[in-house]
């Protein structure tokens, strides 16, 4: 999992529940890199999950809570370090169809080693986009954070509905739907 | 609290590691990027390598190709998709004699002949048109020196990013082309010679017809078509045969074509009208270029003219040799005619002088004698000179004996002259050996009137014959015959004129000599027939010479056993009592004549009206002797004879002698023809029958006279010769070899019937070669050289040769046969009368 999931999550957990819990959640986590984190290095995936479940126990907040509040965070990072990627969309489909077919592309061009998960779109009719993710890490309450921030950030009338697709949540199937072409 | 600081140290130190890993991580990128810099730069440079490597081969490539282009042997061009030049090989500029400049830029149809332009533009836009990827093409190009050349070219359409333009590959074939066109005008000129010769033959007004191998006509020429009166397209498809032969021809002429003769027939055509042409037709076989045969070629002449003149000229002659045939028939006619009259007047006058008369009488019988006896010379004379002046006398020629001829001259004219004292004396050249062929008639007649000539003209001295043989060569004699006497003798200016007709030397000499004064006319005429000319010297009071040389041809015959016996000279008294003599003859006063005669003499005779009768007598009693007259009622002489001598009866091989009023040749030929012995032209004097009994039957006459001293004679139908060399005077040994071939005969000649019958080559063969020498023996020489021919028919197996030989053998045969039987019967009595 690249650094900067790292890097900008333990900024969220200082920014809303200080130091003491950064330091909390990596001292009483087993990380085999020690917790110290860059954003142009790559650490194991398990150190996340070991991360955000001690956050959780800290906070009493559950791990989908956290995972979505922590895509809802990102998405502004995103937006501030690579404002290119939204300028080019015109709106909330043309963002969201551009993830798997331009973005993490690109992504993919810097960080050959990247794990990305995917997100499959297709256009039901006018206003309807349907989206499937799927991901080993099964974290589509973060991507629904990102998603419904990106939402939010184009300003549209929308509603979004997420199904399980399997039990493990491996696949989840976002139907969103435009109230009106703005 | 510690936990504070110690959180502090820790976050420090977390972050302190971090910027230390993150630095680690770039550096190792920043180090990568290097790396890969690096690689990049030199992979660049080995691209520029082999870049430059690429475009120098390419460079020498495309020099190698320019200079195989630009050396190569053929013209190598291109044009763009309008045909405009954009390049062409140094070998096109050179031959073509352009320069580069002058080329290129320019529309290819500026160089091609006047004559191909239109042609080679056709082309082009085919290729254009309808997208033609290759073709070949052959036109003439015109170089810059006028000069025009032929060129085989191959185009090729490229099509290059939807650019047309082609490439070309072009080679002077001027000597290729310039050889087929020769071929082509060479195979002209044929046609035009041929063409040439065709209406060469059409002007000499021949026709020809082309006919394939089936007969149908392939083609019919304009003057055939005018000979037929059809048209070519009438023809063109016809069979020929039927069409245009008529029936009569039709089979043979299809055979020939069928058989691919050539021939050269005439045959009848028939015109569309209907009309039936003559015409002469060679046909032959027509070959095509491969000398195959593709059919018959006929050429046809028109020859109904021809043929027409021909049928006239064939009736012309039919006319003239009739006509010919009636002057002839006319002439032996009146000849007949006035003889038989004057025959019995002088026969008559003869019989007379026998009877009392008194002195008066007796001189007006002389006058009466001598006038008819001139009478009869003056027509025999008129007579041979019409004969030969028309043409008519024809020379006989068979072999003869020069020494009898003169030694009977001699004795006539000695005989004649016994009053008178002029002596008669010949001399013949030994050297004249063999028998000699000519006419003995003809020649006689000459000597006799030369000879009769000087007796007239010679009342004292001698009349001498000369016979000398001037030349011999091969085949033939030149014989100079003079005739020389002491006589009157004639004046040199008159010797031209004694040859005229009826010119004498004197016109006194008729009073004194008589005469017609045909005769030496006639003689002269009479030479000249025989090849020579007469020539006279003589002075008058002296005598005279006539003399002249003809050629005679030989007969290779020797003389040898020609023993001329001398005649006795007869008188009726010695006529023996014993002939009897058979006398055919219609005309009464003849009859009466020669009876008197006869009566006088002591001869037995019996006399028969006409051929018929004297046929019926010959199966009654044989004869000695038959007197034939030859133009008879109801049976003429020729007919009779041919009876008796072949017929059943007593008389075959009782010597006849015809009597007959015609100097015809034909006549007397035909009469010796049939079997007759001699003639006896009438009116005949009392001495000229004795002497021609006398003739005839000598043998017998002299062998009752001379038995006693006389050896025996062979019967003159035998070969003498050869019986007389084998058995000289030996006639026990010819009686013993003459009884054995009559006992010996008729077996063998069955034998050789049955081979002839049965086909039997091999047996006739050895029969005919057993029997072969036998007739010699007994004097049938000829038949021995019949059966010689038949061995070699059997020898050869030609059963109808030897079976038809066998036929005229055997009628031959019956013939002889008797005759060697009254020939054993001769030497019988002979040597009993000889006991």
């Amino acid at each position: 999992m690249k650094g900067i999931v790292f890097t900008e999550f333990l900024e969220m957990v200082e920014k809303e529940f200080g130091y003491d819990t950064v330091d909390d959640i990596l001292e009483n986590s087993d990380l085999p890199s020690g917790g110290v984190y860059t954003a142009v290095g790559t650490y194991a995936h398990g150190e996340m999950i070991q991360l955000i479940s001690n956050l959780s126990s800290i906070t009493k907040i559950t791990v989908p809570e956290l995972l979505k509040s922590y895509g809802q965070y990102l998405f502004n990072t995103f937006l501030r370090s690579y404002p290119a990627f939204f300028e080019r969309s015109k709106n909330s489909f043309d963002f969201l169809e551009s993830i798997d077919n331009h973005i993490h592309v690109e992504v993919k061009k810097l960080y050959p080693d990247a794990e990305l998960p995917r997100f499959e779109t297709s256009r039901i009719d006018e206003t309807t986009l349907e989206m499937i993710y799927t991901s080993q890490r099964k974290m589509s309450a973060f991507a629904e954070g990102l998603i419904e921030k990106t939402l939010e950030h184009y300003g549209d009338n929308i509603s979004l509905k997420k199904e399980a697709i399997d039990e493990e949540g491996t696949q989840i199937k976002f139907t969103i739907v435009r109230s009106k072409m703005s | 609290m510690t936990t504070d600081i110690e959180k502090l140290q820790r976050r420090i130190e977390r972050e302190r590691k971090a910027r230390k890993a993150a630095e680690a991580i770039l550096e190792e990128k920043a180090l990568q990027l290097y790396d890969a810099n690096q690689n990049l730069l030199h992979l660049n440079k080995g691209l520029e390598a082999r870049i430059n490597e690429r475009t120098q081969k390419l460079k020498e490539s495309e020099a190698r190709f320019r200079t195989l282009v630009e050396t190569a042997t053929d013209v190598i061009f291109n044009t763009d998709q309008n045909g405009v030049f954009t390049y062409m090989n140094r070998t096109g500029l050179r031959i073509y004699g352009y320069e580069e400049k002058e080329v290129i830029g320019k529309h290819f149809l500026d160089f091609i002949d006047n004559q191909d332009r239109e042609k080679c533009y056709d082309h082009f836009m085919d290729l254009l048109e309808n997208k033609i990827e290759e073709s070949y093409f052959e036109f003439r190009v015109l170089k810059k020196s006028n000069e025009v050349i032929w060129v085989g070219q191959n185009t090729k359409r490229l099509d290059i990013d939807g650019i047309t333009s082609f490439t070309a590959v072009a080679r002077d074939i001027t000597a290729k082309k310039v050889a087929e066109i020769n071929l082509v005008k060479a195979r002209e000129a044929i046609k035009k010679s041929e063409q040439k010769y065709r209406s060469m033959i059409e002007n000499m007004q021949l026709g020809i017809l082309e006919v394939d191998l089936e007969g149908y006509i392939i083609r019919a020429y304009d003057q055939f078509c005018i000979m037929v009166g059809y048209k070519e397209e009438e023809l063109v498809g016809q069979k020929s045969d039927v069409m245009l032969i008529s029936e009569e021809f039709q089979v043979e002429i299809s055979n020939k074509r069928e058989n691919l003769e050539s021939h050269a027939s005439e045959l009848q055509l028939i015109k569309k009208n209907g009309e039936h042409i003559w015409a002469i037709m060679s046909g032959a076989p027509m070959y095509n270029e491969f000398n195959e045969v593709i059919g018959t070629v006929g050429i046809f002449f028109d020859i109904s003219e021809q043929k027409e003149l021909q049928e006239q000229l064939h009736g012309a002659r039919i006319t003239a040799e009739n006509a010919q045939l009636a002057e002839k028939h006319f002439l032996a006619s009146m000849s007949h005619e006035i003889r038989t009259p004057l025959n019995a007047i002088i026969g008559m006058a003869h019989l007379l002088k026998d009877t009392p008369l008194s002195t008066d009488q007796s001189e007006y019988l002389d006058i009466l004698t001598n006038s008819a006896s001139l009478l009869l010379g003056l027509i025999s004379d008129i007579l041979d000179i019409s004969k030969i002046d028309a043409g008519k006398m024809d020379l006989q020629e068979n072999p003869v004996n020069l020494h009898k001829i003169i030694r009977a001259i001699e004795k006539t004219f000695r005989m004649k002259l016994k009053d008178k004292n002029v002596e008669v004396l010949t001399f013949i050249d030994k050297d004249i050996d063999t028998l000699l062929l000519t006419d003995q008639m003809v020649l006689n007649q000459i000597l006799i009137n030369l000879v009769g000539n000087s007796a007239k003209f010679t009342s004292d001295g001698s009349i001498r014959i000369n016979v000398i043989q001037e030349q011999k060569y091969s085949g033939k004699r030149k014989i100079l015959f003079e005739i020389i006497d002491t006589g009157i003798g004639i004046s040199t200016d008159k010797h031209d004129l004694i040859f005229d007709k009826f010119k004498q030397a004197d016109s006194n000499i008729i009073n004194t000599y008589g005469g017609t004064g045909l005769g030496l006319s006639i003689t002269k005429k009479l030479i000249n027939l025989m090849g020579g000319e007469i020539y006279l010297e003589s002075e008058v009071g002296k005598g005279s010479k006539f003399f002249f040389s003809i050629p005679i041809k030989d007969s290779g015959i020797a003389l040898e056993n020609e023993v001329i016996p001398d005649t006795q000279e007869l008188t009726s008294e010695k006529i023996n009592q014993d002939l009897y003599i058979l006398v055919v003859e219609d005309n009464l006063m003849n009859q009466k004549y020669i009876c008197t005669l006869f009566n006088k003499w002591n001869i037995h005779y019996k006399v028969a009206q006409n051929g018929k009768e004297a046929v019926e007598k010959c199966m009654e009693e044989k004869y000695s002797l038959i007197l034939m007259d030859l133009q008879m009622p109801i049976m003429t002489g020729i007919e009779a004879t041919e009876k008796i001598i072949n017929e059943e009866g007593l008389n075959n091989n009782t010597p006849i002698v015809a009597l007959t009023a015609s100097t015809f040749l034909s006549k007397k030929q035909a009469a010796l023809e049939v079997g007759m012995k001699d003639f006896l032209s009438k009116p005949f004097t009392p001495d000229q029958l004795i002497r021609a009994i006398e003739k005839n039957i000598a043998g017998e006459i002299v062998n009752i006279q001379n038995d006693e001293i006389m050896g025996f004679k062979f019967s003159e139908q035998l070969d003498t010769t050869f019986l007389e060399e084998v058995y000289g005077d030996d006639m026990e040994y010819a009686m013993d070899i003459f009884e054995i071939f009559i006992e010996t005969f008729d077996e063998e000649y069955d034998l050789l019937k049955v081979a002839i019958a049965e086909g039997s080559s091999s047996d006739v063969k050895s029969i005919a070669h057993k029997m072969k020498p036998t007739f010699s023996m007994v004097g049938l020489s000829d038949i021995t050289s019949l059966f010689q021919q038949l061995e070699k028919l059997g020898l050869e197996a030609n059963t109808v040769g030897y079976q038809e030989h066998f036929e005229s053998i055997d009628e031959n045969l019956n013939r002889k046969l008797s005759l060697v039987k009254q020939e054993l019967k001769n030497i019988q009595e002979y040597l009993s009368k000889a006991e």
